[in-house]
């Protein structure tokens, strides 16, 4: 006999990193189809159509190159980061990172309203939603980090081993991503003016995270809330890792990590707890 | 010995209600879900109230109610789109639903797209819905558009899709919301003819429709909603018979002069539509073309107050011969109690025997003494036979075809079911 059981909901009522995962591993068909279309639609109809997802950071670096390295003449003091080939490939690897949560965040805040079909006429498991944001996200920054590889060993340098261990940096740094996304992506539902907030933010943080200027050039005082900011830690860890050839802070990325953490399950439950209202707002 | 309990119903929705806050802005919804104030920041507003009902396991139950009865509520609460407020719905396998239109397609994917995103959601696989994506597109039968985004589609291709999408995962239980109601007619009846496949293979089946006579026809029970209340749940001939009774007897459009002489050959607009339903018996020989409910001067009214005339005009037409013609009428409460009525034989008229042909009306007039609600008429045409004129030959019989409404007469209160002109002497 069949059991008895409600019918499928859209609002599971898990809050916790189990919810997630239970989630994940249930949608992981929906989470691949919803990243691979997030991924090609991108530049889809666009002529250069694949060469984008390397093009658009090349010429990004260009413009950040100029201004920074060539205009204001800001330099890097490490041996690593020496010269201009070596303050364009340490900006780029910043600006790889940092895309990560600029694009994931930038984003959120419009996620739910863009795909109000599926809060209202289907059972569906919203959640996923910001989940491909920021795989999609970090799909393009792998493509990225590609790139500043080729771009090294064109200037004769090799990464060394170290470079392996770039997911121990990057997936903290993907899990606060997500937790932002969830919590930005469910308060926008309610607060349409968050939508402006976040771009003013994600500008403060872009500046404030240190990727065209070295965090010495800063002000004594606040070099320790700077390099405290997720994103400044995810951005320095991977210079560290790829370009200096180091082990960034053993402890410190513990702490990233378990903060990291702490970030999702707050968006996540935020998220859980406010879906509910979704479908009587949109 | 095996004492096998008889199989649960497929669907159980237990007193549920549902309730919507209406809030003054979009933040004070926010504020409300995460800080939870002692006073709340918003108004309730009813949407249902305590429905209940079961369903067994292939069972096709047609949902009936007006525009806002709370139709489509219910139907998100038992697909899972919307939570209830109180009580719960208890659903035994796999659901698809079509409610409204759409079907949650994403308008910027393709309708490849959104085909296999409705299959990975409904739980199958890349390579299941692969193998019945053909078998989606032919039923679908929209052509290249399969591959254009869904926001290009006209609501016809959307209803196809969608519903190709719905019926090819197999569903257990279908919610059907009005969708047929779009698209051109060889589709409804290719849909309706799939349901009906799909019924004898055991799936149970929620339609809303406001063709009435569909729900009769499909359908094995009727839930009827009024206002968000629960009005009734049983036997789809019985349901529909007493929602179409309810809606008739609702104030109707005034016809005009002109417009009811054209009618006089053919049967009215009124009584061509209740053809489609099931209320109607009889072997038709003589048939009922209209049915009028007038006031004392002969024009069209549907409101009256208490002790005002009532005239019933019914018309007829005759394909055969009838010596001992005989034509009534019945009005019915709101509960389907038959409060008063009679008929031509009874009250000693004698009408002329009926040839092949003929045409003619008859008129009741009455006062009403009524209390104030509505009321539907039925009207019956019939021969007395005379070995036992108390069992009459029907010929034509349409139950709620037309209805009025009793107001209420602050100064004049009826208390009870109708008002039976009592003299009151003091001695």
């Amino acid at each position: 006999m069949l059991e008895v059981h409600e019918p499928p909901r859209a609002w599971p009522d898990g809050l916790g990193i189990r919810a997630i995962g239970r989630s994940l591993a249930t949608n992981r068909e929906l989470i691949a189809l919803l990243t691979r279309r997030e991924l090609s639609q991108r530049y889809r109809g666009s002529a250069l159509g694949a060469a984008w997802p390397v093009l658009q950071p090349v010429l990004l670096l260009g413009i950040y190159l100029f201004v920074f390295a060539v205009v204001f003449g800001a330099e890097w003091q490490e041996e690593w980061a020496r010269g201009r080939a070596g303050y364009a490939l340490t900006v780029f690897a910043g600006l790889v990172t940092f895309q990560i949560f600029s694009e994931s965040v930038g984003s959120a805040s419009r996620l739910i309203p863009a795909h109000a079909n599926f809060v209202k006429r289907v059972v569906f498991p919203l959640e996923v939603l910001p989940l491909v944001k920021v795989l999609a996200a970090l799909v393009q920054g792998a493509i990225g980090i590609a790139i500043l590889v080729v771009a090294m060993m064109a200037l004769g340098r090799v990464p060394g081993p170290e470079a392996l261990l770039l997911p121990l940096v990057w997936i903290p740094f993907a899990l606060f991503t997500l937790g932002v996304v969830y919590a930005v992506s469910a308060i926008a539902v309610y607060l349409r003016d968050l939508d402006q907030v976040i771009g003013l933010v994600v500008t403060m943080l872009f500046f404030g995270s240190a990727i065209f200027y070295p965090l010495s050039r800063v002000p004594e005082t606040i070099q320790p809330l700077l390099a405290s900011l997720p994103t400044a830690v995810a951005v320095e860890g991977t210079r560290q890792l790829l370009l200096a050839g180091r082990l960034p802070w053993g402890s410190a990325s513990m702490v990233s990590l378990a903060s990291s953490l702490l970030v999702l399950v707050l968006g996540y439950a935020c998220f859980q707890k406010s879906r509910r209202g979704f479908a009587d707002v949109l | 010995m095996s004492c096998e309990a008889p199989p649960p119903p497929i669907l159980e929705v237990q007193s549920v209600a549902k309730a919507y806050r209406v809030y003054r802005r979009p933040q004070d919804r926010l504020l409300q879900a995460l800080l939870r104030p002692r006073t709340p920041r918003w108004q309730e507003l009813w949407a249902l109230h305590n429905v209940h009902f079961e369903v067994a396991r292939g069972e096709a139950v047609g949902i009936l109610g007006r525009n806002g009865a709370g139709k489509s509520t219910l139907l998100q609460l038992i697909a899972g789109t919307v939570a209830p407020t109180r009580g719960r719905v208890l659903v035994r396998g796999r659901i698809a639903a079509l409610l409204q239109l759409g079907n949650g397609f994403h308008p910027d994917y393709s309708g490849r797209e959104n085909v296999y995103m409705a299959g990975v959601i409904q739980g199958l696989s890349r390579a299941e819905i692969d193998a019945r994506f053909e078998e989606i597109a032919a039923f679908a039968d929209i052509g290249s558009y399969i591959d254009r985004p869904v926001k290009t589609y006209s609501t016809g291709m959307h209803a196809r899709l969608a519903f190709a999408v719905a019926i090819t995962c197999d569903p257990e239980i279908l919610i059907v919301d009005e969708v047929l109601a779009v698209g051109d007619l060889l589709f409804q009846q290719k849909c309706i003819t799939r349901i009906q496949q799909m019924r004898e293979r055991g799936m149970t089946l929620l339609f809303v429709s406001h063709a009435v006579d569909r729900v009769a026809g499909l359908c094995d029970k009727a839930l009827w909603i009024e206002e968000g209340r629960q009005r009734f749940f049983g036997p789809a001939a019985e349901g529909t018979e007493l929602y179409l009774r309810s809606l008739r007897s609702e104030p109707a459009r005034r016809p005009a002069p002109a417009a009811r002489a054209a009618q006089a050959a053919a049967d009215s607009e009124l009584v061509r539509r209740q053809t489609r339903g099931v209320s109607r018996y009889g072997s038709q020989e003589v048939r009922i073309t209209d049915v009028r409910v007038l006031d004392g001067h002969g024009a069209p009214r549907q409101e009256f107050h208490f002790l005002e005339e009532i005239v019933i005009e019914v018309d007829w037409a005759s394909a055969t011969h009838s010596e001992r013609f005989n034509v009534s009428f019945l009005v019915r409460d709101e509960t389907g109690i038959n409060l008063t009525g009679t008929m031509t034989w009874d009250e000693g008229v004698v009408l002329p025997p009926v040839r092949p042909g003929d045409t003619g009306t008859v008129r009741f007039r009455f006062f009403n003494r009524l209390r104030p609600g509505r009321f539907g008429i039925s009207v019956a045409l019939t021969e007395i036979p005379l070995e036992d004129p108390r069992k009459p030959l029907l010929f034509d019989q349409i139950d709620g075809v037309s209805g009025f409404v009793v107001l209420a007469d602050p100064k004049r209160p009826v208390h009870y079911k109708f008002d039976s002109d009592v003299r009151i002497e003091i001695p």
